[in-house]
């Protein structure tokens, strides 16, 4: 194609825009929010995905010891537990310093263990670390069968809570932007052939002179990928705005929270919506052109 | 010399027949089977000037629409410029059009755009360069006495004028072929004869040239080619004829 003739279809597609202002504005709105509901399931699965890693990273099994294992004996066990295999790390947690942290945790204004009756109720304890957290499971059944061991802890059902909180909103996100997806395209379809019917006559007079029919169709496919484009860079811009600020106030209030700021990932996300809008846009027009423009 | 004379055989051996039609049929197949065209066989040299009269429904309308492809015929052969119509590819239709040019009764401007706008259009829809249409769409219009209207719109303008936009718009693209439907049907007399004056200017030019018409005047005075249709058949066909 011609650099002229790109230039007279760029023409062409923006004189018919114009004509059809109100219809290529709610396409391009229609674009927009499919964008941006996409754009916020797939940061949220992104984030979940996020903190299910860290947690990961940092399972860890507590092993509480019976009460009545003295303190030399609690103290030898730690051979045991180096020798399990697949242990990264192993530190004892004595009764003492447990209660000391729940101390600190609960602050100053209160003495627990006036509170307790100067009675510590609270067991020794050993804290392990894993090299891969596939092991965790194992690990955690056979500290179990330690004689010593009176109860095991570990946070496995909370990861498999939050992978599947993820699978679930990645589902349920998916099902929601094909439905507001084919909205879109449907919406695009029918402004386009809008902008056929109000052209009729140019194309008639067109095809009459020896138009190629590529070349009456493209200022349709360009309409339709100009409205799926900027419906596109509005939502990149709305959820730009919504994240950043999110990001801001987790940050300032709940900090302990991990999540995504990592401003190559948030791109990667931004470029695919701006790929999908202008092909949502182009699927609009082929279903027009193919319905309704015979050439 | 002798390369003239070389060049004037080679044009008898296979570029004199512009037009040849070898017992074409259309057949329309609906409640009522129509037959709008029946066995018609004739001849149309390069460069001529063809009347085609005949009253409403005697096939001139349907005879246009199977030259410029928009149909096929029935039965039958029709050769353009030596090439079967009717075995064109697809892709190869838009091609095909730009050889002939069109005239409308009713003109088919674009009503929302100027008249340079509605000559550069046809330029523009088979992808000339810009450069091209700026020079080549005021030389046309001014060929055809419209100099001073280039962004006038055509409800400004009068029939006549709107026409010669028309005539303008159909040669821009350099046609060899001229095919006008009934061009003064909507013109009195005298701006009729203005008409017919542009066309004869462009035949000149060695444009074939194929008038439908109705105007008995017009083509007694002219006296070119007649061919005459009536009920899909072709009754008569004679040089410097009459209506």
């Amino acid at each position: 194609m011609r650099l002229s003739s790109f230039e007279y279809s760029i023409r062409d597609a923006l004189r018919s825009m114009k004509r059809n202002k109100v219809m290529c504005l709610a396409s391009m709105a229609t674009v927009a929010i499919s964008l941006l509901i996409l754009g916020c399931a797939w940061l949220l699965v992104l984030n979940s995905q996020h903190l299910a890693t860290v947690m990961e990273s940092e399972l860890e099994i507590n092993a509480y010891l019976r009460s009545e294992v003295e303190r030399d004996e609690a103290l030898n066990l730690r051979r045991k537990f180096e020798n399990l295999g697949g242990v990264e790390e192993v530190t004892f947690v004595s009764k003492e310093e447990g209660l000391e942290r729940l101390q600190q945790r609960l602050g100053d204004d209160t003495s627990i263990i006036e509170a307790l009756g100067g009675h510590n109720p609270l067991p020794d304890m050993y804290r392990l670390k894993a090299k891969v957290a596939e092991d965790v499971p194992r690990l955690a059944g056979e500290v179990e069968k330690i004689q010593e061991v009176e109860k095991v802890r570990y946070g496995q059902g909370l990861v498999e809570k939050l992978l599947a909180l993820t699978n679930w909103m990645r589902t349920v996100g998916i099902v929601i932007v094909i439905v507001i997806g084919m909205a879109a395209i449907f919406l695009i379809a029918t402004s386009i052939r809008l902008t056929v019917f109000a052209r009729r006559r140019e194309i008639g007079i067109m095809k009459l002179v020896g138009a190629t029919d590529w070349y009456i169709r493209w200022p349709f496919f360009l309409e339709g990928m100009i409205v799926g484009l900027v419906g596109a860079i509005l939502a990149i811009l709305f959820l730009h705005l919504f994240y950043a600020n999110l990001v801001r106030n987790v940050i300032l209030t709940l900090n302990f929270l991990p999540v995504l700021k990592e401003l190559n990932v948030i791109l990667h996300v931004y470029k695919w919506l701006l790929i999908l809008g202008v092909f949502l846009g182009a699927a609009g027009s082929a279903i027009s052109l193919r319905r309704f423009l015979k050439v | 010399m002798k390369g003239e004379r070389l060049c004037f055989k080679l044009s008898e051996i296979w570029g004199v027949n512009m037009i040849q039609l070898f017992n074409v049929s259309k057949t329309y197949q609906g409640e009522v089977t129509v037959k709008a065209l029946q066995d018609i066989s004739l001849h149309i040299t390069r460069g001529e000037f063809v009347f085609l009269v005949g009253p409403s429904g005697a096939g001139k309308s349907t005879l246009t629409r199977l030259l410029i492809r928009e149909e096929l015929p029935t039965d039958g052969q029709i050769l353009v410029n030596g090439k079967s119509v009717s075995r064109l590819r697809e892709r190869e239709i838009p091609y095909y059009r730009r050889k002939i040019g069109f005239v409308f009764q009713d003109f088919r401007l674009l009503m929302e755009r100027t008249v340079y706008e509605n000559v550069a259009f046809a330029m523009e829809a088979i992808e000339r360069p810009k450069q091209e249409v700026r020079e080549q769409v005021p030389a046309i219009l001014e060929s055809v006495g419209l100099a001073d209207k280039l962004g006038n719109y055509p409800h400004q303008l009068s029939g006549g004028e709107q026409q010669r936009v028309c005539i303008a718009r159909a040669i821009i693209n350099n046609p060899l072929i001229v095919i006008a439907d009934e061009p003064t049907g909507n013109l009195d007399p005298d701006t009729s004869w203005e008409i017919m004056n542009i066309f004869q200017a462009i035949n000149k030019r060695g444009t074939t040239l194929i008038v439908a018409t109705h105007d008995r005047d017009i083509v007694n005075r002219m006296q070119k080619r007649v061919i005459a249709l009536d009920a899909g058949q072709l009754i008569r066909d004679e040089e410097r004829g009459g209506y």
